[in-house]
């Protein structure tokens, strides 16, 4: 049973990944039908689909791309245009896979229904089609009988060598052989040789191959497809030697022992024997006069040369990439703060002891310890571009469905970023987008009327800045109300009436939840859960989001983000005997709160910072350290989403590398603090909330 | 030896130690395959090495009973009982376009 989870979770995965990838092909083919390139790409990602499909016992799945094989077939063969309506039912087919995929997984039973659906249409459409086509031809003027003729025959040699983890993989090979059988009159020879004894025999590896003659009328292109999921555990030579077609001009000549071989001259392996030596061959040769030694010499270095890019590229390929749960890598980044954490003491130890031998040892291993951290955090680092290229689909969808036209631009898709913070993106990505299909590009139209161009945009880019990535959504849409939102925020209290107000401060009402500007709710957005949760989502990330809008020109909403989660750059200060870190990404400055400023103050918590307001919290107060204040405390003032807020704590110490730990289960309704760290003498420091502290306190003053 | 029920990569680990045991005096010995009613590459793979073992030691290989799995297996991979017996390589066997 466990056997069978594995099977399908590796095929769920792989399959995943293909059809992320059909995806990105159907709309890279809609936007140009002719790319055979990406037909053909298209047809080998259903072909794999559905031959790992059939051979992890999902025939639900094998069957049904069955058929859209067929018809990309008639694509791939030139004669069905890629249309809409094809790439249409494309997209149909890839959501109906995943959606067996998601049945199978969770174990519920395949309603084929939906499936029916889409073959039938599929056939409607080879149909419609095929009647073009007769049409065409009885059109046609009788001369041109050459479309009518037979399709000439061409013979292949096939070899087929497996390498040793065929059986493993889950490959049978006698289905490779079967599907090569139905492309014509073909004959099978089996070698055995390299078939060990019992005793040297690995049962579970492969040792067949095969030598197969096929004669057909398909192209070379239908016999590759057939090895395209095994390509990699297995060796397959494909050579045309024989044809109907007299222009063989664009073939490479035949070689001479190819020729001796083919017309059973010489046996194959006699005639590699004397390959390998090939002083003899080659003195042969040239003694009958038929060819001279550089020639020889020539063909040997171009057959070495190829064999060897093929196998360097072989070894690419599988060396490229491996799967890891990522389980796996959550606990190796774990291990390796901890190691970060118990280097930081190390280092502090040894700078006590003198001992220059210590010393440099110590330091050597500070350096390694920082180059494993960078490396282990960066191979949690995945390009954005995955989440990017999901909402091409969307933008299609949607806006077909509101009757726009809109296109998408993305920039920067190879920005990378920590796995957990593209994975918690995506949500709040699709629900901007949707606004801004919804709310901000106008019919075409209206933006006509506006003199803008029929095609609205949006563009989605990412790029880095600093410790952080900068995501921006911006469309050329009618823009933000600014009037219409400012007077709905007073209306429900958020503003104070006839107040001279930045823009930002009024673009941020639309972050309150229930603020929604929608005039009608439709079931894309309007109903006013949205940019809350956006705004929510993005606060959990450590991040922080903006909006700027010019009316009528568009709006653009910016998110920045840090580069990942498990490290920060943290502030560390002091409060009696307790050490704390605060994001350094929202820190402004750090003054000295002189006791007088609070005396002048009279105990209200506000400093004048060279003229301006700020607020501020005593965090000695909030966290109920009893200890004595300093003379002089210091007050950290931070700002983010427009909010200034200071903090005032006895000692600031200076920056930090702050490996996040989470507090556990125990402490999970602790507001205030968003985790803890390690310092380098072993006493823990909180991690503030800064954010989360600020809105409470507002609370209860509003209270 | 019989085989009983499956002759796939599942069980040629297993079979395999089977056989090996069985092979230790004169190396000539029967495999029923009456029973198999499942077979694959791997299977037939795991009878030929029989087979070469068997005529290594100076003895040989008898298959005996009939198997449509096995039957089937044989035609789909080109091979047949004789290859697997005498121990030759292959012959070409024609197989028309279906």
């Amino acid at each position: 049973m466990d056997d069978l989870n594995r099977f399908i979770e590796t095929y769920s995965q792989e399959a995943e990944e293909l059809l992320n990838e059909i995806e990105e092909t159907v709309l890279e083919i809609e936007e140009c039908p002719d790319n055979t390139d990406a037909i053909n790409r298209l047809f080998r990602a259903f072909h794999t689909i559905k031959g790992s499909g059939a051979m992890f016992g999902f025939n639900e799945i094998a069957d049904f791309t069955h058929h859209v094989e067929t018809i990309l077939d008639h694509v791939r063969n030139g004669g069905l245009p890629a249309t809409e309506e094809l790439n249409d039912l494309m997209l149909k087919a890839k959501d109906y896979v995943e959606w067996i995929l998601a049945c199978k997984r969770k174990g519920i039973p395949v309603d084929s229904g939906v499936g029916q659906c889409i073959i039938l249409d599929l056939n409607k459409l080879i149909l419609k089609y095929q009647c073009y086509k007769n049409e065409s031809v009885t059109h046609a003027p009788s001369n041109d009988t050459e479309t009518q003729e037979k399709i000439p025959e061409k013979t292949y040699r096939i070899c087929i060598r497996p390498d040793r983890g065929l059986f493993a993989n889950g490959t049978d090979p006698s289905l490779l052989l079967d599907e090569i059988r139905e492309l014509g009159e073909c004959s099978v020879t089996p070698l055995f040789k390299d078939i060990p004894s019992l005793n040297d025999l690995d049962p579970e590896g492969c040792y067949l191959a095969w030598d197969i003659i096929l004669t057909t009328q398909e192209h070379v292109n239908r016999i590759k497809d057939i090895f395209v999921f095994v390509e990699d555990e297995c060796g397959v030579n494909i050579d045309l030697i024989d044809t109907e077609d007299e222009s063989l001009d664009e073939l490479p000549a035949k070689r001479l022992g190819e020729i001796l071989v083919d017309r059973k001259n010489i046996a194959e392996d006699k005639l590699k024997d004397v390959l390998g030596r090939k002083k003899r061959i080659g003195e042969m040769l040239v003694e009958s006069g038929l060819t001279d030694h550089q020639t020889i010499e020539s063909a040997l270095a171009e057959q070495g040369q190829i064999n060897d890019v093929r196998e360097k590229r072989r070894g690419e390929r599988s060396a490229s990439c491996i799967r890891v749960a990522s389980g796996k890598l959550d606990t190796l980044v774990d291990l390796v703060g901890e190691l970060v954490t118990m280097q930081a003491r190390l280092s502090r130890i040894s700078s006590t002891i003198d001992n220059p031998d210590l010393l440099s040892v110590v330091e050597e291993a500070e350096r390694l310890t920082e180059e494993l951290r960078d490396n282990t955090m960066s191979v949690r680092m995945m390009q954005i571009g995955t989440t990017f290229s999901k909402f091409k689909r969307l933008v299609r969808d949607l806006s077909k469905e509101l009757g726009k036209e809109i296109e998408l631009f993305t920039e920067g898709a190879e920005t990378e970023l920590d796995k957990t913070v593209i994975e918690r993106l995506d949500d709040p990505l699709v629900h901007i987008i949707r606004n801004c299909i919804d709310h901000g590009i106008e019919p075409p139209e209206v933006r006509v009327a506006a003199g803008k161009p029929a095609t609205g945009s949006i563009r989605l880019s990412a790029r880095h800045s600093g410790a952080n990535v900068l995501i921006e959504i911006k469309d050329d849409g009618a823009g933000l109300d600014r009037e219409s939102i400012y007077v709905k925020a007073v209306e429900k209290g958020l503003l104070p009436a006839n107040a001279d107000l930045p823009d930002k401060d009024i673009f941020n009402c639309i972050f309150v939840p229930g603020f929604s500007m929608a005039q009608k709710v439709t079931n894309i957005s309007g109903r006013g859960v949205g940019m809350d949760v956006v705004r929510k989502s993005i606060d959990a990330l450590r991040g922080t989001i903006e909006i700027k809008s010019v009316k009528n020109q568009g709006t653009s909403v910016i998110i920045r983000l840090p580069l990942t989660l498990v490290i920060i750059e943290g502030l560390l200060v002091e409060i009696g005997q307790d050490y704390f870190v605060l994001p350094i990404s929202i820190v402004k400055e750090c003054v000295e709160l002189p006791r007088e400023d609070i005396l002048r103050n009279r105990g209200r918590d506000i400093a004048n910072i060279r003229g301006d307001v700020v607020p501020y919290i005593r965090l000695r107060n909030e966290f109920e350290i009893e200890a004595e204040p300093p003379e002089q405390e210091q007050i950290v003032v931070t700002g983010a989403n427009g909010n200034r807020a200071g903090f005032v704590v006895d000692r600031v110490i200076g920056e930090h590398q702050t490996v996040i730990k989470n507090l556990g289960k125990v402490f999970s309704n602790v507001k205030d603090i968003s985790g803890a760290t390690i310092l380098g003498n072993g006493k823990i420091a909180l991690i503030i909330d800064t954010q989360n502290l600020v809105e409470n306190r507002e609370l209860l003053e509003a209270d | 030896m019989k085989i009983n029920g499956s002759l796939t990569i599942y069980d040629v680990k297993g079979l395999r130690t089977d056989l090996m045991d069985l092979l230790d005096d004169n190396g000539t010995f029967e495999v029923d395959v009456g029973d198999i009613i499942k077979c694959d590459a791997a299977g037939l793979q795991l009878l030929y090495s029989t087979g070469k073992t068997a005529v290594d030691m100076g003895g040989r290989l008898v298959v005996s009973g009939e198997s449509e799995a096995l039957r089937q297996v044989l035609q789909r991979t080109g091979v047949t009982l004789d290859m697997i017996m005498h121990q030759q390589d292959g012959q070409e066997t024609k197989s028309g376009n279906s």
